[in-house]
């Protein structure tokens, strides 16, 4: 597809369908303002889809595509929203004199929301691996005595889990 | 972007993921660490991997494991993404006390000294006083040409002063308040709301730090426990307060709420002891630097029963 065709296609679609996602992402969200930055966000990843695949995609059920990717990015907010939530409860436990400072608390969110997406997709046992390593000092022998697998199991579950978070990175 | 480029990609960073893993499971062999050293020669996108391998380690690094372990291995339902129930649980619970996290200092906010949980440290400072920190510390060290100051954050710390050649007095600070050593051996813990200073040998003066008493001096062999305002009366000194030091955990009948209480300094993750457990008794020595051990030989030796939901959130029932 042209970036003519492309633009036009997405010009129509938005001017046709926008204000109804707008409208299915207020009845689940308690924001306005927040249903307007998904329905935005949901627009920018079709226009990065299509961009991707540099051929015509033609979508048949414009509102079901779009209300798919919109329910990706609302589940990955919520899970967003959840772990700040948690953050923030273990930070309010926190001794205050260690307190720091706001802008590092927002870099720590940032970096543990990150891996957190980083590895959502990942099978409980070889997350909960990766997670005793790097957050509990684990070696590999500890970590398949505690998930009763094999050393190698290990190993693989480490490269798995590492193989995801590069994906991400890249 | 082309589909052989694609596919290009996907394959070098599985290969990046695998000499991670190798990497992280211990030393390489001499032909492993060649073959390692060609492979990230082999293009500018493997050198590419590799750089972003590094950037990951470093990003996971500076995590702090206790705040890293309770966000992202929170407790959760089998579906991944609808946890608000289990962490509702961990609102309710969190006031009964037994759930005090006690974080890992982050870069940033580490004190000049600190230990993880777990973990215990000894310094030899440059007067030669010996200090120790105790699982979970963090302290910070000023001396200039009056003072020796040690401001403690959290934890405990034993400490034997050192006779000093400029007399400069050594003062420990808390946010409770000012204890200053006269020539001696103590430990000195600070909780949320108070601290407990014990004294093995010579004397501490203790100031409360928004008290208007005169200071109280704690002789050798006594205890006591302060906040802001008040200072406890002295009591004789628990002969195993400092047993931590040679990493010894002594109990003579406690109450199982206390020992949990306790043990919970020197692990991660939640312990919660029902009601029923509170009042069963535990006495013995015990190796600190091996809490899940002590878990194990109490549960196998006392009439009680520990369910784990999840490696980090146990509960704790008579039998």
């Amino acid at each position: 597809m042209s970036s003519l065709a492309m633009n036009l296609m997405m010009n129509e679609m938005y001017s046709s369908h926008h204000a109804w996602l707008h409208g299915w992402l207020r009845k689940k969200l308690a924001s306005s303002d927040v249903a307007a930055d998904i329905a935005q966000d949901t627009f920018v990843s079709v226009l990065t889809r299509q961009h991707k695949q540099q051929e015509a995609v033609v979508i048949n059920e414009p509102r079901a595509y779009l209300t798919t990717i919109a329910k990706c990015i609302l589940s990955n907010y919520w899970q967003r929203k959840n772990l700040e939530a948690a953050y923030n409860e273990v930070l309010a436990n926190m001794d205050m004199e260690l307190s720091i400072s706001a802008e590092d608390r927002l870099i720590l969110l940032e970096t543990l929301q990150e891996i957190d997406a980083m590895l959502d997709k990942l099978p409980a046992k070889v997350r909960q691996a990766f997670l005793l390593y790097h957050l509990d000092d684990a070696n590999y022998k500890e970590i398949a005595i505690k998930l009763d697998v094999s050393d190698r199991t290990v190993t693989r579950y480490m490269a798995q889990a590492f193989e995801q978070c590069l994906l991400y990175m890249f | 972007m082309s589909s052989t480029y694609d596919s290009n990609i996907s394959d070098v960073i599985k290969e990046a993921a695998f000499w991670l893993s190798k990497i992280h499971r211990g030393p390489l062999s001499d032909e492993d660490e060649i073959a390692f050293a060609q492979w990230r020669r082999k293009s500018e996108l493997h050198a590419q991997a590799w750089k972003n391998a590094e950037q990951l380690n470093v990003k996971l690094k500076k995590i702090p494991h206790r705040i890293g372990m309770l966000v992202l291995d929170r407790p959760t339902s089998p579906g991944r993404r609808s946890f608000i129930k289990p962490l509702a649980l961990f609102m309710i619970a969190a006031p009964t006390g037994l759930l005090a996290y006690r974080l890992a200092p982050w870069q940033s906010w580490v004190a000049d000294y600190s230990t993880a949980v777990g973990e215990t440290k000894t310094y030899a400072l440059a007067d030669g006083t010996k200090i120790t920190l105790n699982t979970d510390s963090a302290l910070d060290i000023n001396y200039d040409h009056q003072h020796r100051l040690i401001k403690l954050y959290k934890g405990e710390v034993y400490i034997e002063t050192a006779k000093d050649s400029l007399h400069r007095p050594l003062a420990v600070l808390t946010r409770h308040g000012r204890l200053t050593a006269l020539g001696t051996k103590f430990t000195v813990r600070k909780a949320q709301d108070f601290t407990c200073v014990a004294v093995m040998e010579g004397a501490v003066e203790v100031v409360a730090r928004h008290s208007h008493q005169s200071p109280l001096v704690i002789q050798a062999l006594s205890q006591t426990t302060f906040n802001a305002t008040d200072i406890a009366p002295i009591s004789p000194l628990d002969p195993n307060a400092s047993a931590w030091v040679d990493g010894i955990l002594y109990a003579d009948n406690m109450r199982l709420a206390d020992f949990i209480a306790l043990i919970s300094r020197y692990r991660t993750g939640v312990l919660i002891c029902d009601e029923s457990a509170k009042e069963v008794r535990i006495s013995g020595a015990f190796q600190l630097k091996d809490p899940e051990h002590i878990l194990e030989v109490i549960e196998a030796t006392r009439p009680i029963k520990i369910a784990w939901r999840t490696r980090y959130w146990g509960h704790i029932t008579k039998t």
